[in-house]
């Protein structure tokens, strides 16, 4: 049986190895602060980098933003103005031309017909209705009174009825045709004299292409 | 060189002060030195990207601005010349809208065989309260309509010549109402009628100083 025995003190014991904690504390005494110094300088630099970067985008800015402001206040203008052209445009396509409507009304009526009144009115809105902003409608309805005193009173009123349809100018504009009413005159005494109404929606607007 | 005791219990209590030390140095580092230097770090790249991006946009705008121009001198030049040049836009004489119509409508019935009884003001609408918009001012109608009340005796044929005078003079005036009545049976060609003509006028009544203004103003800056 071996009996090993140990006389050094244990303060004064020593480790075999190299690397021991004295050199371990000795190195990293050194390498620590010039890696920090090195990640401090680093961070230093990459501060002062960013700091000059954005003294010279501020400068920038400053140039650039009341230019742009400029040309945002353009903007606005040029939207503003738009909106005032497609409102004023509203009124030319919302319109009908009621001369070349009268004479195509005056072609459409046949000799044996006598028109006793001729009412075009604004169906909606009301007539001193205001639009909708930026946008104009009107829904026209022409009623069309009159008399015929032929025997066949029937199919002229029809033919009437049938020209306005198919008339080339107010055909694209009308939506409906109708005969509203077809009576014996009581005013005359003319027992073949026939009163009638013919009422026409027209279609609503608009009928022409904006600018 | 700082020696340590070389007892071990003092030994130990030596490194733990130091541990404890070198921890309340980290904690003071990283508040008051580490983390206000990270969150300047962080506000400055926020700030670089804020900045870089609004001069993105500032450059797109101002890239844009020579059309935009372009654009609203032609839309401004279209506007005065149906307001000022043609005024096809019903523009009042001192204030009197009703001179102004009842000239553009003596002009048009002159050579035709019409007789205008009367012409009268219709009132006129109340503006209807503005809407209110997130993005810009508040949304109105830039016009008004303006309409006068005919009362015309004449023959239908002449009315529509009347209304062909007008209506290739101005596209704007509009025909709101008109009603056509035998006046008698026996001169058919003889009748009654009342008609509304509608003008679109300013609701703004210097709106189109404003723009001239501006247009001016545009040209003095180029």
């Amino acid at each position: 049986m071996s009996l090993r025995v140990n006389l050094i003190k244990e303060p004064e014991q020593r480790s075999g190895s190299s690397l021991n904690a004295k050199s371990i504390t000795r190195i990293a005494s050194i390498v620590m602060p010039v890696a920090l110094a090195l990640l401090i300088a680093q961070q230093a630099l990459s501060s002062f980098m960013l700091s000059s970067q954005l003294s010279i985008l501020e400068s920038q800015w400053f140039a650039v933003e009341p230019k742009q402001k400029q040309a945002i206040k353009q903007t606005a203008r040029l939207n503003f103005n738009k909106k005032t052209l497609e409102e004023l445009d509203g009124w030319p396509a919302a319109r009908l031309d009621w001369n070349q409507n009268l004479a195509a009304i005056m072609q459409a009526v046949p000799d044996t017909i006598q028109l006793t009144s001729l009412r075009v009115i604004l169906e909606a809105p009301p007539a001193n209705a205001r639009p909708a902003v930026g946008s104009l409608s009107r829904d026209y309805q022409l009623s069309l009174d009159g008399v015929t005193r032929v025997p066949d009173s029937m199919q002229v009123v029809q033919a009437l009825e049938a020209n306005l349809r198919r008339h080339p100018i107010l055909h694209p504009l009308i939506e409906t045709v109708t005969v509203a009413n077809f009576a014996a005159d009581d005013a005359s005494d003319d027992k073949s004299s026939r009163v009638f109404t013919i009422q026409c929606k027209f279609k609503s607007p608009p009928h022409k292409e904006m600018r | 060189m700082i020696r340590l005791p070389e007892n071990p219990a003092d030994r130990k209590k030596a490194i733990a002060a130091m541990a404890v030390g070198g921890i309340a140095l980290l904690y003071v580092a990283f508040t008051f030195g580490i983390q206000p230097y990270r969150a300047s770090l962080h506000t400055r790249r926020a700030r670089v990207t804020e900045l870089e991006d609004q001069i993105w946009r500032a450059q797109k705008d101002l890239s844009s601005t020579g059309r935009i121009n372009e654009q609203n001198n032609a839309i401004v030049a279209q506007i005065l010349a149906a307001s000022e040049q043609d005024r096809h836009i019903l523009r009042p004489s001192l204030g009197n809208y009703l001179l102004v119509a009842t000239d553009i409508i003596n002009r048009a019935v002159a050579g035709l065989d019409l007789q205008i009884e009367a012409i009268n003001e219709l009132p006129r609408p109340v503006p209807p309260p503005p809407k209110k918009s997130e993005t810009g001012p508040a949304s109105t109608n830039r016009f008004s309509p303006y309409t006068v009340n005919l009362s015309i005796t004449g023959g239908i044929h002449n009315l529509a010549r009347f209304l062909q005078h007008l209506e290739s003079d101005n596209p704007y005036i509009t025909v709101t109402r008109l009603v056509v009545m035998e006046q008698a049976a026996e001169n058919p060609e003889l009748q009654f009628i009342s008609l509304h003509l509608q003008w679109p006028i300013w609701e703004d009544d210097e709106h189109p100083q404003r723009l001239q203004a501006e247009r001016i103003a545009d040209e003095e800056s180029q």
